[in-house]
């Protein structure tokens, strides 16, 4: 054995010799409640910046659909109003159709409160 | 449990199951906080630091990448996370006269600090230690208390091979010093 190993095993043995701390008994608790709350601060952190690149990506396409359509005028659509003849009489119809409905519900309930159950 | 490899827990908890973190806290804790420990020696600096390195390790899990064992990376991390606190601290470490390091007679040293009775001999290990450079005190637990390799000892400090060996063989040489020229204080003692 040389000088270097005789001392490095005198020395390696006193601080074998030194003394052992015990960690705290609920240290590993302690710290898996603070990486459980890190964990979860970090899942939502992550759905909020999803949910913020959506949103983001989401308007952005809004606005370039808006920019093509109303202004670069792409692509080009024309609106035409189909023509209908008969639109007035079908107006009539509906019209009619809601007033006695309501004349219905109205009459219904007046003779619900007259005749109760 | 204890049969899987530290990459299979790392790989678990990056997978989303934290509750694996706990196989790797069960693993390495008593070993960080030993280390810890002997470098801040106080119980609760300790314990509160190695829980500050266990946070750090499980904030930065995505960024290891297997270049070095987990081991030598959780230490890589307690390390650096001990050494700026007890920089914050600002402790004053003994100054030693460079010529006295180089004539320290290593051999004689250890043969008359071996007469000494056990306990002695541990306090003024302590003392020693406690008068040391952080990083070297740091250096000094790797190599023996740790049993670490230079290999491994450069990897967690950042230094060159060379460099850890240069060091080691100079913090060796200091601590001769100190432990064969006591200080005043312990001396009255």
């Amino acid at each position: 054995m040389n000088k270097n190993e005789k001392e490095t095993d005198w020395l390696k043995l006193l601080f074998s010799r030194l003394p052992e701390e015990d960690l705290n008994a609920s240290f590993c608790n302690d710290t898996m409640k603070r990486i459980l709350k890190e964990a979860a601060r970090k899942k939502r952190r992550n759905e909020f910046m999803g949910l913020a690149a959506v949103s983001l990506a989401s308007l952005a396409i809004m606005g370039i659909a808006a920019g093509a359509i109303f202004y670069a005028g792409i692509p080009r659509i024309e609106w035409r109003m189909p023509d209908l003849p008969s639109l007035p009489f079908y107006l009539y119809i509906g019209v009619l159709s809601l007033l006695l409905l309501g004349m219905d519900f109205l009459l219904r309930r007046a003779y619900r409160k007259r005749h109760p159950l | 449990m204890e049969l899987y490899s530290d990459t299979y827990y790392v790989k678990c908890v990056l997978a989303g199951d934290t509750t694996c973190f706990a196989c790797l806290l069960d693993r390495y804790s008593r070993q960080v906080h030993l280390l810890i420990f002997r470098l801040v020696r106080n119980r609760e600096d300790a314990e509160e630091l190695t829980q500050d390195v266990f946070m750090k390790v499980f904030r930065s899990l995505s960024a290891f990448k297997g270049e070095s064992s987990f081991s030598t990376w959780i230490y890589r991390i307690a390390y650096h996370t001990a050494i700026s606190e007890m920089r914050k601290k600002k402790h004053e470490f003994l100054a030693i006269d460079e010529a006295l390091i180089e004539n320290a007679p290593e051999e004689m040293t250890a043969e008359m600090f071996g007469a000494n009775d056990d306990s002695e001999q541990i306090t003024r290990l302590e003392t020693a230690l406690s008068r040391l450079a952080p990083d070297e005190q740091a250096i000094l637990l790797f190599f023996y208390t740790e049993e670490k390799s230079i290999e491994e000892i450069a990897h967690i400090t950042g230094l060159s091979q060379s460099n850890v060996k240069v060091r080691l063989h100079r913090i060796r040489k200091k601590l001769f010093v100190m432990l064969t020229h006591p200080t005043k204080e312990q001396e009255n003692e």
